[in-house]
């Protein structure tokens, strides 16, 4: 078990090492910045879903801030 | 540091609470952006409606500062419900407020934001208002481009809120704290993941005033208000894929995966997707889809009965066990131009979902008593100038 | 164990180190370049600027920045170029009708070249988009500034106007 866990971990140093090495090249980076490639691309409309379903369900997190709390029922 | 808009959040997002996890360090464009939204909620059975005005605004100061307000206007009405009951045969049913609830919430929020070689740092604030609910809410995050495919981020977010439930007789506070760590990899030109950890912890006054549970052979009364800790531990792990399909017309899929958990017992998952397909001449149209599932609170539960009933007890629907199913489809239009408007985006989207006891992963035989569906539609217009 | 782990971080910290990207000298000769014109069958090369101060600048259709630098870098050519100062504006768009369409929304009069399979990129050591370089009358570089912002405009008239003065 530890072995495993240990040769996992090290398979993931390197991954994430060779990652750094193959680079996408500044020049390359056209596709990721088009519009539809960005993270959120509505960051607004984001927002309103996000609250929406927080406020109907009993989980919250994992997008980055706490923000405003509200007395929704 | 790449000052190129890769993956960023627009910088209307730092009037956001908290929404400011970028991609990448740095300042994103350098232009001024005014935005409007609306946004309409409606649940099924006459039960809640909610109105949304979000109007927001960025400038860049300097070289290097970005400054955000926004402002917005929520104004609800319907029904709630309060408790559930046993009918006459036996089967449980909600009982649902009589009234009308008709509420209005206001909120004001700032962001500033400064960009270095490699590192953002951002700060936000606002308030929320209602009749019933005032939150006071500020935060910071920080964002380190640790190479050129990797980025971190971290922020704490903090809220004192203060609940005085109309026709109630109390002012109760609670205090609310958030952290967040995250990275962002670049996987190759047309790929990327970002993974984010949030560790959250509640204080205060937690239950919700305005609903009660019913308790069967109960000693006392057969209805008691809404009790629950006054401490909740949450932990919530959001992972998001980007990719890009070159040969589609350059669309590109959005897949994203979040588990939750706390120390109320409540265990959730969700799951989302989303195709971003450009059409002719600066169309996109978004179908999305998104599947939540959720393990019902440790002192939940529908009814309770007198003997079994805990120091902790809630019937909030919003604490049981339940999925949610459902999509929609969204459509934009950007005009861009090269005078003092750079840019104008036009969007408008439905969505519609169905929320029921059945669509719990695994199963729940719990009946669909406590089953609605609703819609939202949003409709906004972006300017950059 | 411990050798495993050992040996493990040593070839994480040599592939990481092998892979960062070689920047350019302040000081040192700018690389002589030769690449085709994008509206023409032409060729540019660096030594046909030699004796005049060049601000080069690497530039794509995608980035950003690049929006705000050309109008400003237009109007600022337009008013120096009967000083012996050029703009040179190499595209690295992999698509040559994205850099066409960016180029109708911000006209340039300045010389546009493409380097698009970035040889001259990865000599230049660019690590962001856009990254521009000023070089001096003799072929030196002289200034190196990744990224854009309307403010830089004066510190790039300070720097152009200082060099122009030099012999």
């Amino acid at each position: 078990m530890k072995n495993l866990s240990l040769k996992i971990i090290g398979i993931l140093t390197v991954l994430v090492s060779l990652s750094a090495c193959t680079p996408v090249k500044p020049w390359e980076r056209g596709n990721l910045a088009l519009p539809q490639m960005a993270l959120e691309t509505d960051a607004h409309e984001a927002a309103l879903r996000i609250h929406a379903f927080h406020s109907k369900e009993g989980s919250s997190g994992g997008y980055g801030g706490g923000g405003g709390g509200c007395g929704c029922n | 540091m790449s000052k190129t808009l890769v993956n960023r959040l627009s910088l209307a997002a730092l009037a956001l609470p908290g929404l400011m996890q970028t991609a990448q360090a740095g300042r994103a464009e350098e232009t001024y952006n005014a935005d409007f939204q609306y946004g309409h909620y409606e649940e099924s059975g006459e039960r809640m409606k909610v109105d949304i005005y979000e109007l927001s605004a960025a400038a860049p100061i300097g070289k290097a500062f970005t400054v955000s307000l926004g402002l917005i206007r929520d104004t609800m009405s319907g029904a709630s419900p309060m408790f559930n009951v046993r009918d006459a045969n036996g089967q449980v049913k909600q009982q649902i407020s009589g009234a009308s609830i008709a509420d209005q919430r206001d909120v004001v929020n700032v962001g500033l934001s400064y960009a270095m070689e490699s590192v953002t740092l951002g700060l936000t604030g606002g308030i929320s208002e209602e009749d019933d609910y005032l939150s006071r809410y500020f935060g910071t995050n920080i964002s380190w481009d640790l190479s050129k495919s990797t980025t971190l981020s971290a922020s704490a977010s903090y809220a004192f809120d203060d609940v005085f439930p109309t026709g109630g007789t109390f002012r109760k506070s609670k205090f609310n704290q958030q952290y967040l760590l995250g990275v962002t990899q670049v996987i190759d030109k047309n790929s990327l993941l970002q993974s984010n950890m949030t560790f959250g912890y509640n204080q205060g006054f937690l239950s919700d005033p305005y609903k009660s549970v019913f308790v069967e052979n109960a000693l006392g009364s057969p209805i008691l208000a809404d009790e629950r800790p006054d401490k909740k531990f949450q932990w919530a792990w959001l992972t998001r894929y980007v990719r890009h399909f070159e040969d589609l017309n350059r669309a590109a899929l959005h897949a994203d995966y979040r588990f939750y958990v706390d120390d109320w017992g409540v265990v959730s998952h969700m799951a989302e997707a989303s195709w971003h397909q450009p059409i002719a001449d600066e169309w996109q149209i978004i179908p999305r889809f998104r599947y939540y599932t959720q393990y019902e609170a440790d002192f939940y539960s529908a009814i309770f009965d007198g003997a079994t009933i805990g120091q902790y007890h809630s019937s909030d629907y919003r604490l049981a066990g339940f999925g949610t199913l459902g999509g929609g489809v969204k459509l934009s239009k950007n005009f861009v131009m090269s005078g003092l408007v750079k840019d104008i985006k036009l969007q408008a989207a439905f969505d519609y979902f169905d929320r029921k006891a059945s669509y719990q992963l695994g199963g729940n035989d719990s009946g669909g008593f406590d089953d609605y569906s609703f819609y939202m539609i949003t409709a906004a217009i972006n300017v950059k100038f | 164990m411990k050798r495993l782990i050992l040996k493990i971080a040593i070839l994480a910290a040599t592939i990481s180190l092998s892979c960062s990207v070689q920047a350019l000298e302040l000081n040192s000769a700018a690389p002589e370049f030769s690449l085709p014109k994008l509206a023409s069958t032409q060729r540019g090369s660096l030594s046909e600027y030699r004796g005049k101060v060049v601000y080069l600048d690497y530039w794509a259709s995608w980035c950003a920045p690049c929006r705000t630098s050309f109008s400003l870098l237009e109007k600022f050519y337009q008013a120096k170029k009967g000083e012996g100062f050029t703009i040179v504006a190499i595209n690295m768009d992999e698509d040559i009708e994205a850099a066409q369409r960016f180029l109708q929304l911000y006209p340039a009069s300045f010389d546009i070249l493409r380097d698009a399979d970035a040889k001259w990129a990865d000599t230049y050591g660019i690590e962001t988009m856009p990254t521009s370089f000023i070089i001096d009358k003799k072929g030196v570089i002289r200034h190196i500034h990744n990224g854009f912002v309307k403010d830089d405009m004066a510190d790039i008239e300070k720097i152009v106007t200082q060099l122009l003065a030099e012999k």
